[in-house]
């Protein structure tokens, strides 16, 4: 096994890569989302390279089984033409390279953080990978969720209650709002 | 295999997801980006959790995960109503609070 | 009770009845006027417990009492009384008087409809015009000289129905306010010439210290003592009505006649004259002001006097008459005796009280102001005309009056002193003369116009006449000149040549007006065409006030529209505007940045991150 790892770990990597490109470049939503699946699988194997196996089964259920299905669900409810935006409006010569400019920023800003992020990582001595007696059993990370990190586990709880309370008001202001008369509804 | 390696894969995929989030003009996409940052937040946890040979670092990208998915129904479920207000998903015609 | 304390009580006995008095319900206005009355007396009794040392002919010790009050660098201010002769003899007059003349309008003023606003009125000045007296440095005399004016203002303007009394409040308060801000300019002078910066004070005590010292130290200080000491000038131009800031004098004779008897004849155009006595000892470091001084009383006693001669009202002659005989108090001074000019102040102040209550029994009784339209009055209130007349011979300078001794020293001080300013007052006696016996001649004598029934005023009028015709009368034997200068009195004989001059002068103004006046209507109305041009002036009031008008209407008018225009256009248009515009623009600059995008946001905010990161780590890496 140990001899495959760089093999696994670069296939596994380059998957992540492409796949998160195509997300962010292509223009149809639905492509991204599925390009992501992607992504998420390969980023679970290389959890799975780093033996934090809990986490990996969680990543494959809750991203791809539960987030992605989610923004599918919501291109849906959208319609296909809704969500692909058109990229370019009409803008004058001047607007046009104004907004090039700042294009040409936007792609720069992260370009340079990466390149903090491969100085600082450089600049540090290489370290191996741990000793990897460290396995990310359901059991282990039980024993550590409940003992050590009990409070933030709860604190995670207490947002996602509000996660699903912010939700619930937000669809329901909705309806009520057509319903009595508001903005878009009918009026008295 | 190095911890650099894997940080350098998770920087990879932070840049990429950065801009998704600044250059790209749709929420979805934007949305996804960030699902994009947060797992290469994600990768860079569990490698120094083995690095330090620490369980901490795994439970935090469960707390991660846990948060991402609050965060995309909330984001989604804004998306859907910003849409129906205003029939659009181009975050550049999200100005309502412009001076 | 210490002398310091019965000070203090003195002032406060007249602010604690203006205080009381509208608090009175107005069913038991009497009350009121009680009062004040009350307030006024104590006033005086304590007074004369002060001043009990002089009456006994014992030389007076002066006293000094003060609360610090504000503290300041380079500035110590006291609230302070100073009492020494020249403050209890002006304490005497104010109050004496004051409580005759109180006393007098209880009765005069019974009837009005403001009687309690009066009242607190006149104990409100008489609480002013006491704490100028006693007053210790310049800053607080200023305070209450300001209040003096105010409540001069106020009874002025007491029938402020009517525009001519309302406008001559104004009148009254705008043309003091000219003065006033010279004197204020002066006293900041005269701080800063008092000595080292850390010891500065306004105190007189201290400045009769300070400023001869500064005016010893260099030749130069000179020429700043005479600007600081005209700059105080002014405010006695302003206050003791002296030209060219007189014109409000007349004017104020819309108010009712008590408050013309005490405040613009007795006692508060008198104040200029004390404040020029209290800082004598600085006026006397310049010749060349005192030399100003004299000159402009001088030409304000004869000036006046000659429009007294045609004026048809009562009160306005004797307004006219107290400008005159301010004019030889200043005139006094400035050549040179303080104590004189006091002198002649506290004569004046009898006589002059008198024969304003005088005139003011005569209105009450005939409602009338206008001289030819009296006449006979002499058979019809005989006390009223008893008065009158003793008051008149006391103003004219007749022996044995009051007037006489004051207006003699003053006449001799000018012979030995400047022979021109002599003849001047000399001439200024004889006019005196001729239009009070013009009055005397018409008001009081001959046939009466009147037709209704006269009657003598009640007893309460008539006390304070006989009180004050008594003081006008012997005024001259009480030994007044001697409280302030003890020695100077015996030691020069008033020459006799002056002596007869004077009288000399007053009895040909006398025959003079009795028989231009007695005389047929013929007679008089030649004499008028053929002075007619002078007549015009004199009625005109040399065009004084016609000159202030076109003051007003070519210089300070356009110069208010210019600052007016300059507070419109470069004031508000150029600053204020131009300061919102850039707000404006410099918003609108701004929010250009606000995109309301949230990308543009986030890429800034980006910005920053990569900025930080490599400020913290990257920079701090050593390779």
């Amino acid at each position: 096994m140990n001899h495959l790892e760089p093999i696994f770990f670069y296939a596994f990597s380059l998957i992540a890569v492409l796949g998160s490109a195509i997300v962010v470049a292509n223009k149809r939503p639905v492509y991204g989302v599925l390009a992501l699946t992607v992504t998420m699988l390969a980023l679970s194997a290389l959890f799975v390279l780093l033996k934090a196996y809990f986490v990996a089964v969680i990543q494959v259920l809750i991203y791809a089984g539960a987030i992605l299905v989610l923004f599918l669900f919501v291109i849906m409810l959208l319609g296909m033409a809704a969500v692909e935006t058109s990229q370019r409006q009409r803008e004058t010569k001047k607007e046009a390279l104004f907004l090039e400019t700042i294009r040409i920023l936007k792609i720069l800003l992260p370009i340079a953080f990466f390149t903090e992020l491969i100085i600082l990582t450089l600049a540090a001595k290489d370290a191996g990978i741990g000793t990897r007696n460290l396995v990310g059993t359901v059991e282990a990370i039980g024993q550590a969720l409940f003992t050590d990190y009990l409070l933030p586990f709860e604190l995670v709880s207490g947002i996602l209650l509000i996660g699903i309370f912010g939700i619930v008001t937000l669809t329901q202001k909705e309806e009520e709002l057509s319903l009595r008369g508001g903005p878009n509804g009918p009026t008295k | 295999m190095t911890l650099n390696h894997y940080l350098i894969t998770s920087g990879i995929l932070f840049a990429i997801g950065a801009f998704g989030v600044l250059g790209r003009r749709n929420v979805i996409i934007i949305l996804l980006s960030i699902e994009i940052m947060l797992n290469a937040a994600n990768l860079s946890f569990v490698a120094f959790a083995s690095h330090l040979n620490d369980l901490g670092g795994q439970v935090i990208s469960l707390f991660v995960i846990a948060i991402a998915a609050s965060e995309v129904a909330i984001g989604l479920a804004i998306a859907v109503i910003l849409f129906r207000e205003q029939g659009t998903l181009d975050p550049e015609k999200m100005n309502l609070m412009k001076g | 009770m210490t002398a310091a304390a019965s000070a203090w009580w003195i002032l406060f006995f007249p602010l604690a009845a203006f205080l009381l008095i509208p608090l009175i319900p107005e069913k038991k206005r009497t009350l009121g006027g009680w009062l004040a009355c009350a307030g006024m007396f104590c006033a005086f009794a304590l007074t004369v417990k002060i001043a009990w040392p002089i009456f006994e002919g014992q030389p007076f010790h002066s006293f000094h009492a003060s609360i610090e009050w504000i503290l300041i660098p380079n500035l110590q201010l006291e609230f302070g009384v100073l009492i020494d002769s020249l403050s209890v003899l002006m304490l005497l007059v104010v109050t004496g008087v004051g409580s005759a003349i109180f006393y007098y309008s209880l009765e005069y003023m019974a009837q009005d409809e403001g009687y309690r606003r009066y009242f607190a009125g006149l104990s409100l000045f008489a609480f002013s015009m006491i704490g100028i007296v006693i007053s210790a440095n310049l800053l607080q005399l200023f305070i209450f000289w300001e209040l003096v004016g105010l409540s001069s203002y106020l009874l002025i303007g007491h029938w402020y129905q009517k525009n001519e009394a309302a406008d001559a409040g104004k009148k009254a308060f705008l043309t003091n306010r000219v003065g006033d801000f010279g004197f204020l300019i002066g006293i900041l002078l005269l701080w800063t010439f008092s000595g080292a910066e850390a010891a500065r004070s306004l105190n007189f005590l201290n400045l009769n210290v300070t400023i001869p010292a500064f005016a010893q130290a260099s030749a130069s200080h000179g020429i700043w003592i005479t600007l600081a000491m005209l700059l105080v000038f002014s405010g006695v131009l302003g206050k003791s009505a002296q030209f060219p800031l007189h014109v409000w004098l007349p004017d104020a004779m819309e108010g009712p006649t008590p408050v013309s008897a005490l405040i613009h004849a007795a006692t508060m155009v008198a104040a200029g004259v004390y404040l020029l006595a209290r800082t004598f000892p600085l006026f006397s470091l310049s010749p060349a002001a005192l030399e100003i001084v004299a000159y402009l009383g001088g030409f304000t006693a004869i000036f006046a006097a000659t429009q007294a001669i045609v004026q048809n009202d009562i009160k306005r002659i004797l307004a006219y008459s107290t400008l005159s005989q301010l004019g030889y108090m200043v005139m006094a001074i400035g050549l040179g005796s303080a104590a004189i000019g006091m002198y002649h102040l506290t004569t004046h102040a009898f006589f002059k009280a008198l024969l304003f209550l005088g005139a003011g029994s005569v209105i009450h009784a005939t409602h009338e102001q206008d001289i030819w339209n009296m006449g006979g009055l002499a058979k019809k209130m005989p006390v009223t005309s008893v008065t009158f007349f003793i008051a008149s011979f006391a103003l004219v300078g007749f022996w044995p009056a009051s007037g006489f001794f004051s207006k003699d020293e003053i006449l001799s001080l000018a012979f030995l002193e400047n022979k021109f300013l002599f003849w001047v007052a000399a001439f200024t006696v004889f006019l005196t003369a001729l239009y009070m016996s013009r009055l005397i001649v018409v008001a009081f004598l001959g046939t009466s116009k009147i037709r209704k029934k006269l009657h003598e005023p009640t007893q309460k009028m008539l006390l304070p006449l006989a009180a004050l015709a008594v003081l006008s009368l012997i005024g001259g034997f009480l030994g007044i000149q001697n409280i302030l200068s003890p020695a100077s009195h015996s030691s020069h004989e008033t020459p006799v040549f002056v002596v007869a001059l004077a009288t000399a002068f007053g009895i040909l103004g006398v025959l003079a007006a009795w028989f231009f006046y007695r005389s047929s209507r013929k007679i008089q109305n030649r004499f008028q065409t053929a002075f007619a041009p002078i007549r015009e002036i004199l009625v005109r009031k040399y065009y004084m006030d016609d000159l202030y008008d076109l003051l007003l209407r070519y210089i300070q008018q356009p110069f208010a529209q210019f600052l007016s225009w300059f507070e419109r256009k470069v004031i508000v248009e150029g600053l204020v505007n131009h300061t919102a515009a850039f707000a404006a623009f410099s918003g609108f600059c701004l929010r250009k940045l606000q995109t309301g995008r949230i990308q543009t946001y986030l890429s800034v905010f980006f910005f920053g991150v990569v900025i930080l990161v490599y400020c913290f780590t990257i920079a701090n890496l050593h390779p």
